[in-house]
């Protein structure tokens, strides 16, 4: 092979650059299309925007009375309907989530419902009330009184009385980015009505 | 300073020179093997290669990738079709001899240097093969559809999400221009929101205040996952990406045997070749591969671990904040490939290039250590980070100072300098970002490194001090038995 390069290929060369890039651009809009479906025709553009949101399947309740004193709490499952690129096109996935009564606070609602999902990396987390149990598993001691949820996976740990910009459950211990996804809920009468999830997240 | 930059021809040259010199499985390095045993790495990463294709294409034969199959076609091929089981643990512990040989040749080429000589192209081509065996490793789990299987694959595909917090700083145009940006309709993730408000993922963290979020994380995730969740077209994806990469890999090195006349096996088939398939054999009769639990996405196992070779990662998942283990991710291979194009000399012996053996062992150690910490159950992104940086750091000063040592009578200003440099460039690579528009602080807020500049660089630069102090007293202590040498002889 020739190392030299003279003027005529020079300038092939600069030529060839607009013109292999505008083929391939017009190879990268449809091939993203096909292996995201649901982007929409215009896919460079489609591709920068938010996922296909999930929906719910199916709400669920229960009864204030089953929550008689802070702290106790109920777990559940929330079924969810999922995007799926197949010629089903969905498929209905379980969120394992937990409702729990809290101290009463001013400005903040007497239950927290959160999922389960681990925000870091999508390990299932629970509640652990025993405050012996988190300093002795999960590398944080509680304050006298103070309830968490931790996750046993890379052991982040999360108070349902704090705060972050997220709302309510702020970590406090462990390398999680953020609060738990939250569920959305109502009180109706004398029942907690959970209707849907906050988007985010792999499920 | 006098830099010159390449002409046209000369980095065409460069370019061709690496092609001409292309080698896959050491066939230019028969000659070598008969003084240096570690170049027969290269025919039995072949071998190792070929033995999971095969073994894999018997597999495919009963194999149904359906999520409510898998599982089920796993254990007829385990327990019900003759010699399944061993198949199927030859597919597997094929697959990891792969790995082994991939990352053994790695630290072969390292070591003795292959990458001189305008070779650095072998490297790159080890590598992805090595790479190739990480992925196939990944997509073959989750085709058993056990609850390891779910459960890395969860914690794998979530992690390309924090790229979302990969924004754009546009800080430097101002915030008018940004406004303008943004009225225009340039996609941000919160769209609507104001700059002044601040807009996007990036401001979940309280990141930046100004930024476009391209949104590549999500798209990733749905790509690899073929939607928003782990379910059917998952192992759709999974199942062709598997067969698919080996394939074209396979249709690449076949073409580049046959049309460059080279042998694909340099080694006698009796008995090296007969050796390593009894041993990948053997290993398979006598521990066989494991069925695992069926998956469950309700509960996550505990401990979670994932197959051996990802341990070290996922112990640093545990250390640093998932937008910068995400970072590390893409930076370690990045730091793999480019780092034969900064070892320049002609020296070949690996103990007069220090630098390059002292990163060599850093690596080791750290995906040793992280592997062992793992299993043990040992993380507390308290109190472990520092140690583990400040260690890392600490091999990689002393190569600097043999380097120091070796090249010039040791001038504690210029290994200052170079450490610096390194610092800066190298592993405290992290936390030059801020220097380059982001600020990444505040999402550090949870580790060591919330110290500020002042406790990063004590923690950067401790290491240097303390062995300055070890140079000065090692010295001192020498330059006093050679003066006493002196006096006596005097």
């Amino acid at each position: 092979m020739s190392n030299k390069l003279d003027r005529r290929d020079f300038i092939k060369a600069i030529l060839a650059v607009p013109v292999i890039g505008g083929f391939a651009s017009l190879f990268i809009s449809p091939f993203i299309r096909y292996l995201k479906p649901s982007s929409g025709p215009l896919a460079t553009a489609e591709i920068f925007k938010r996922p296909d949101k999930p929906s719910p399947v199916q709400e669920i309740r229960f009864a204030i009375s089953d929550f008689p004193e802070p702290w106790s709490f109920k777990y559940f499952m929330f079924q969810e309907t999922n995007r799926e690129y197949t010629s089903v096109g969905e498929q209905i996935k379980t969120i394992p989530g937990a409702i729990v009564k809290t101290l009463k606070a001013e400005g903040k609602e007497d239950f927290v419902v959160f999922s389960r999902v681990c925000p870091h990396l999508g390990c299932v987390f629970n509640f652990v009330p025993v405050e012996d149990e988190v300093a002795a598993g999960y590398n944080y001691k509680p304050q006298p009184g103070q309830k968490v949820f931790a996750c046993p996976c890379h052991l982040s740990v999360y108070d349902p009385m704090l705060d972050d910009s997220k709302g309510r459950g702020k970590v406090v211990s462990g390398p999680a980015p953020r609060s738990p996804f939250k569920f959305n809920f109502e009180i109706e009468g004398s029942e907690i009505v959970i209707r849907s999830l906050e988007s985010g997240g792999i499920s | 300073m006098n830099i010159k930059l390449p002409t046209l021809d000369q980095a065409l040259k460069m370019v061709t020179d690496r092609l001409n010199n292309v080698d896959f499985f050491d066939e230019t390095y028969v000659s070598k093997q008969k003084d240096n045993i570690w170049y027969k790495l290269g025919p039995l990463q072949w071998l190792t290669w070929i033995v999971t294709i095969v073994t894999g294409a018997l597999l495919v034969m009963f194999y149904v990738p359906t999520a409510e199959q898998a599982y089920d076609t796993i254990i007829v091929i385990q327990e019900h079709i003759p010699f399944g089981w061993l198949i199927r643990g030859m597919h597997k512990y094929g697959a990891d001899a792969f790995i082994i040989m991939c990352t053994l040749k790695m630290y072969r080429m390292f070591i003795c240097a292959d990458y001189k000589n305008n070779r650095e192209l072998n490297l790159w081509i080890c590598f992805f093969l090595l790479l190739l065996g990480f992925y196939s490793g990944l997509s073959g789990y989750l085709l058993i559809w056990n609850q390891r299987a779910f459960w890395a694959t969860k914690v794998f595909a979530t992690f390309p999400g924090y790229m979302d917090q990969f924004g754009i700083n546009l800080a430097f145009l101002g915030e008018t221009m940004v406004d303008k940006l943004l009225a225009l309709g340039v996609p941000t993730s919160l769209p609507g929101t104001s700059v002044a408000t601040g807009a996007g993922v990036l401001l979940d963290m309280k990141l930046l205040n100004k930024f476009i979020n391209l949104n590549l994380g999500m798209t990733t995730q749905q790509i690899l996952l073929g939607g928003s969740a782990i379910g059917q077209a998952t192992i759709t994806r999974f199942y062709s990406m598997h067969m698919a990469l080996s394939t074209i890999g396979l249709i690449v090195t076949e073409l580049y045997f046959y049309s460059n006349k080279k042998k694909r096996f340099n080694l006698p088939w009796w008995p090296d070749g007969f050796l390593m398939i009894a041993m990948i054999a053997s290993v398979a009769m006598i521990f066989p591969a494991e069925m695992g639990a069926r998956a469950n996405p309700a509960v996550t196992p505990l401990p979670i671990l994932s197959d051996w070779y990802f341990l070290a990662l996922y112990q640093m998942y545990k250390y640093i904040e998932p937008v910068l283990a995400t970072f590390v991710t893409v930076l370690i291979p990045a730091t793999v490939l480019f780092t034969p194009f900064f070892d320049t000399s002609k020296e070949m012996n690996i103990l007069k290039r220090p630098v390059i053996l002292s990163l060599n062992i850093m690596g080791a150690l750290n995906a040793i250590a992280f592997s062992v910490l793992i299993i043990l159950n040992i993380a507390n992104i308290n109190v472990d980070p520092p140690y583990w940086i400040f260690g890392s750091t600490m091999i990689v000063a002393v190569g600097i100072y043999f380097s120091q040592l070796q090249y010039a009578k040791i001038n504690r200003w210029k290994l200052f300098l170079t450490y610096t440099v390194f610092q800066f460039l190298y592993l405290s690579r992290i936390h030059t970002v801020p220097y380059f528009g982001f600020n990444l602080d505040p999402i550090l807020g949870k580790t060591f490194l919330a110290d500020g500049p002042w406790g990063r660089m004590w923690v950067f630069y401790g290491g240097f001090f303390l062995l300055l102090v070890a140079v000065y007293i090692f010295e001192n202590i020498a330059a006093a038995k050679t003066s006493k040498v002196e006096a006596k002889a005097a």
